[in-house]
Formats: structure tokens, C-alpha cells, sequence
């Protein structure tokens, strides 16, 4: 986009030719009134369809805002509060857990091999099925929400930092060594930064999958959490209370994953430079 | 390719992997012998199980429920995933109409529509075609809309340089190079759909082998408990190979380069 806008001379026919070709028939300001427009319509047709049936079915939107209001102080917050803090100490430790892993894995054929069939056979695994025998375990707390939480998604950052640290360039790494710099050196001045991307989208890959931990450990012990109150509000029919958990929950999985995208735009601007210059 | 400074023996592959194997087992066996065998089970007593449960008669059943739901939710998964994934990345309008609501979607633990689908569906096999379908749908229409999108940019050209009317772009270019991502995606929604249908299972207690495996854990059998996750482990590697040798028939005609992927 920023090169034709650099490219000097008349734009005006040769342009549309352009566009017409690459069918953008429509210009990308319109697409966004599309999307708006879709998003209005669709709240507009919940609202009405909403307000004709059996409101036990679908509530509509004003009052699944009443009731997120309503239920906030006492009930939501503290619920949110709680699935925060499961989330954060899960997906953290994954992260803690997956990073050095898979960069270990990545760096040394030995712990590689060592380590890659437990990893794919683990990720292949719906580890969802170990619930019941974690809870049997660990009771019905917050460390087996945790545990299962890291069982969802150590995997994806685990495989995403392997793949990264194994594809490292050759030729960074024999600018490595040819200036004779010892292994640590090359580890944390080569390998990390370009590891970085690869870090980064297995971070974000595995937030949605996080998550769904979370959700599913509060689900099955109905304890705490947006989950337990999911199961709470669903089990008293209180549909349209439900729908606020649920809210909050898309919003935190859209949050999350918009925080990432956002870094990794940060780090991925250096990297396709470093890229364009292979 | 050397990455190590200076020459090393390299070691063949499976000598650490059969190594590692060997480690894990035998520490399991070690540990679980000193435990209450309610708590864990030892890998001799998971084999055992294992036989056993193929020959007994729960399992069939339960197989066969699972199966089911799995089955027809992952192919309206891919029915409609496929179909609103190429639409989408066909016709830019479609896409916009559509995509705030898969962006909202996909990031989203899908799971936490479970007790509302219940509260919808009621307790039984529709519920869980639902939330299997749920569960697998955005990652085959995200894969299909990307790749359908990208191909769209760069093959219409080819099209209109040709002057070929919209049916024969369709068919004789669009489809065929959007088969890779509709593959890639239908074998990433395999993992989920699976993963949806034992949670449903687990969840609801009906059916499947999931709840197999939350009746195992409530009557302290973990022997049958991990045989039974052993069989989930055998369906899904024997669908995901079943899934490979379909993606390997399909892509026969993928020319050398595949630059356009």
C-alpha cells in the first residue's frame, strides 16, 4: 500500500485498472461501515427476537445488560477476579514452563530427541480427559485448576519455541561463530532474538487454549470462578445472567489475544527486515 | 546441520526416544507400585486394563457413542466451515459482514457456551453434535477464509487475464488452490473436535467414552481410566493418519513450487 503511494506520476486510471483487477470493487472504508452494519443488525434482530420468546431461551441484549450489571458486585467480580487469577498463574507457568523447554529442545539434538515424542503424543492427547483423575488427586482447589490449565497449553508454546529455536538462520549463526563467540553469547545474542516471533505466536496460540482450561476445570467442579457461576446461573435457568460470564470471557479472549498480536507486530516490524536482507 | 560449535558425534534419533521411553516407564512402574492403587495405576496394570476393555462389552458402546457425535459434528463442522470459509474469502463484502463475528468467536473458549447449548438442546446427542461442531468449526473456517482469501488475490489475475467467466475461476482455479488450507485447517479442527467431544462427555455424563473415564475416576479405577484414554489416544492418531491419506490423495495435482501456499 505504502509503495504505491510512494510511486511518483499519474495514479488515476492506471490505479482503478489496478484495483479492478485485484476485484476491489469496493474500497476498504466501505468494508468497515459492512462490518459495523452487521454487527448493529445483528444486535437489533436479538433484540427483537429476544423480546418475543420465552425469555428463559434467549434474553435479549438489554437484558443481559441488566443483568451483568445487576449481578456485578456481588457475584461477577469476584468471579472474574478469581478466573484472572487462575488464568494469569496457568498460562504464566505454561509460559515459564514451555519457553526454555522448547528453545532447549530447539538448541540440542540430544534433549530433542529425548523429549519429542512425549510432547507430540502429549499434544495430541485431549488432556481435557485428565480432569476427572486430576480432581481425584488434587481435590477440587485452585492447584488443580492450575495443573490443568498448564496441561492445555504448554504444548503449543513448547512446540512453537522448538520450531522457532531449530529454524534459526545458519548464516546468523555463522556470524556467531565466526567472531568466536562462545556458546552463551551466541545462545542470548542470536538465537533469542530471532527466536522471539516464534515465542511470541505460541504465546498467543495458546491463550485461546488456556482459557478453555480454565472454563473446563470451573465447569466440572462448579467452583468459583466464571465457570462455577456459568454453571450456577444455567442450572438456576438463569439464562440471561448466564450470558454474562459468557461475555466476559469472550472479551478476555479477544483482549489477551489482541495484547499479543500488538507486541508481536512490535517485534515481527524488525524481523521482516532482518528477513528482506537474507 | 551442525548447530553445535565444534564436531560432535551425533547420536541416532531413537536411541534417546527409546531411552526416554524406558526411563518414564520404569519410574512410573516404580512409583505407582508404592501407591494406592486407587490413585495410580502401573503401566502392567493400564496393559492389563487395556485387553480387558477391548474385550469386554463397555467399550464397544461407548466407542460407538462417541464416534457418533463425533463424527457428525466434526462433518457439519467442515460443511459449513468450508462452505462460509470460501464465501467469505471470495466475496469481500461477505467476509466483512461475517468476519467480526468469527474474530470475536475464535478467541474465544468456545467451551463456555457449553451449559447454555444444554440449557438449549437438552441433554443428549444433539448437544453434543452441537458443541463438537462448536468446537472445531472456526479453526477449518479461519484456515479455508485465509487461504481462500489469499488465493483469491493472487489467481484472479490469472483469470481475468484469461477472461474466464466466474464459474470457471471458480472451479478450475479457486477451489483446487484453496484445497491445501481447507486440509491444514479440517486437520487442526480434528484436534478440537475431539477435544470438544470428551469434554462434552465428561461435562454431561452421557454417553461416549468420556464419561467411561469420569466413571472409572468416581469408582478409583485408574487402570481403566488410562486404558480408556489410551483408546481416545488410538481414535485420534488413527483419524488424523485416516484424515493425511486424504490430504495425500486430494493434492496429487500440487504443482513443484508451491509458492502460492
Amino acid at each position: 500500500m505504502t509503495a504505491a503511494r510512494q510511486r511518483p506520476g499519474p495514479t488515476g486510471l492506471a490505479e482503478l485498472g489496478r484495483r479492478r483487477a485485484r476485484r476491489e470493487l469496493v474500497s476498504s472504508g466501505t468494508l468497515w461501515w459492512v462490518r459495523v452494519g452487521s454487527v448493529l443488525l445483528a444486535l437489533s434482530v436479538w433484540e427483537l427476537v429476544g423480546r418475543s420468546v420465552n425469555p428463559l431461551f434467549l434474553p435479549p441484549p438489554s437484558r443481559v445488560v441488566a443483568g451483568m450489571v445487576e449481578s456485578f458486585g456481588p457475584e461477577l467480580s469476584p468471579a472474574i477476579g478469581s478466573s484472572l487469577g487462575t488464568f494469569l498463574l496457568g498460562y504464566g507457568l505454561s509460559a515459564l514452563i514451555g519457553i526454555p523447554v522448547g528453545l532447549a529442545m530447539g538448541r540440542s539434538r540430544l534433549v530433542e530427541h529425548s523429549l519429542d515424542t512425549f510432547v507430540y503424543a502429549l499434544y495430541v492427547v485431549p488432556t481435557v480427559a485428565f480432569v476427572p483423575l486430576l480432581v481425584l488427586w488434587l481435590g477440587f482447589g485452585l492447584t488443580a485448576k492450575i495443573i490443568i490449565v498448564i496441561s492445555v497449553a504448554v504444548f503449543p508454546i513448547i512446540i512453537n519455541c522448538f520450531v522457532g529455536a531449530k529454524e534459526v538462520s545458519v548464516s546468523l549463526l555463522e556470524v556467531g561463530r565466526a567472531s568466536m563467540a562462545g556458546r552463551r553469547k551466541i545462545f542470548l545474542s542470536i538465537v533469542m532474538p530471532a527466536t522471539l516471533p516464534f515465542i511470541l505466536a505460541g504465546l498467543r496460540l495458546s491463550i485461546a487454549r488456556a482459557l478453555t482450561g480454565m472454563v473446563v476445570a470451573e465447569l466440572f467442579t462448579a467452583i468459583g470462578g466464571l465457570g462455577g457461576l456459568l454453571m450456577i446461573y444455567s442450572n438456576q435457568l438463569r439464562t440471561d445472567l448466564a450470558f454474562g460470564p459468557v461475555i466476559v470471557l469472550m472479551a478476555m479472549g479477544i483482549g489477551f489475544t489482541a495484547l499479543l498480536r500488538f507486541i508481536e507486530t512490535r517485534v515481527v516490524a524488525w524481523k521482516e527486515t532482518e528477513r528482506a536482507q537474507k | 546441520m551442525d548447530r553445535t560449535i565444534g564436531s560432535r558425534r551425533q547420536l541416532p534419533a531413537i536411541v534417546p526416544r527409546v531411552t526416554a521411553w524406558l526411563v518414564v516407564l520404569l519410574v512410573w512402574q516404580a512409583v505407582a507400585a508404592q501407591i494406592d492403587p486407587r490413585f495410580l495405576a502401573t503401566p502392567t496394570a493400564v496393559a492389563r486394563a487395556f485387553v480387558e476393555l477391548l474385550a469386554a462389552g463397555d467399550l464397544h458402546e461407548a466407542l460407538a457413542s462417541s464416534a457418533r457425535s463425533l463424527v457428525f459434528g466434526f462433518a457439519m463442522a467442515i460443511g459449513v466451515g468450508v462452505t462460509v470459509g470460501l464465501v467469505m474469502g471470495r466475496y469481500r463484502l461477505a467476509g466483512a459482514f461475517l468476519d467480526p463475528y468469527v474474530n470475536a468467536l475464535f478467541p474465544t473458549p468456545r467451551i463456555a457456551f457449553l451449559p447454555l447449548v444444554v440449557l438449549w438442546f437438552g441433554l443428549g446427542l444433539q448437544a453434543k453434535v452441537i458443541v463438537v461442531f462448536m468446537m472445531s468449526v472456526f479453526p477449518v473456517l479461519i484456515n479455508t477464509y485465509v487461504g481462500a482469501r489469499d488465493v483469491s488475490r493472487s489467481l484472479d489475475e490469472v483469470g481475468r487475464a484469461f477472461c474466464a467467466p466466474e464459474r470457471t475461476i471458480l472451479a478450475r482455479i479457486f477451489l483446487p488452490a484453496t484445497l491445501p488450507f481447507i486440509t491444514s485447517g479440517v486437520r487442526l479442527g480434528l484436534g478440537q473436535a475431539i477435544g470438544g467431544m470428551v469434554v462434552a462427555e465428561i461435562l454431561l455424563a452421557f454417553g461416549g467414552l468420556g464419561s467411561l473415564i469420569l466413571a472409572y475416576a468416581r469408582s478409583f479405577r485408574p487402570d481403566y481410566l488410562f486404558a480408556t484414554i489410551l483408546v481416545l489416544v488410538i481414535l485420534g492418531v488413527g483419524l488424523t493418519l485416516l484424515l493425511q491419506l486424504v490430504e495425500r490423495r486430494l493434492s496429487r495435482w500440487k504443482p513443484i513450487d508451491s509458492a502460492v501456499s
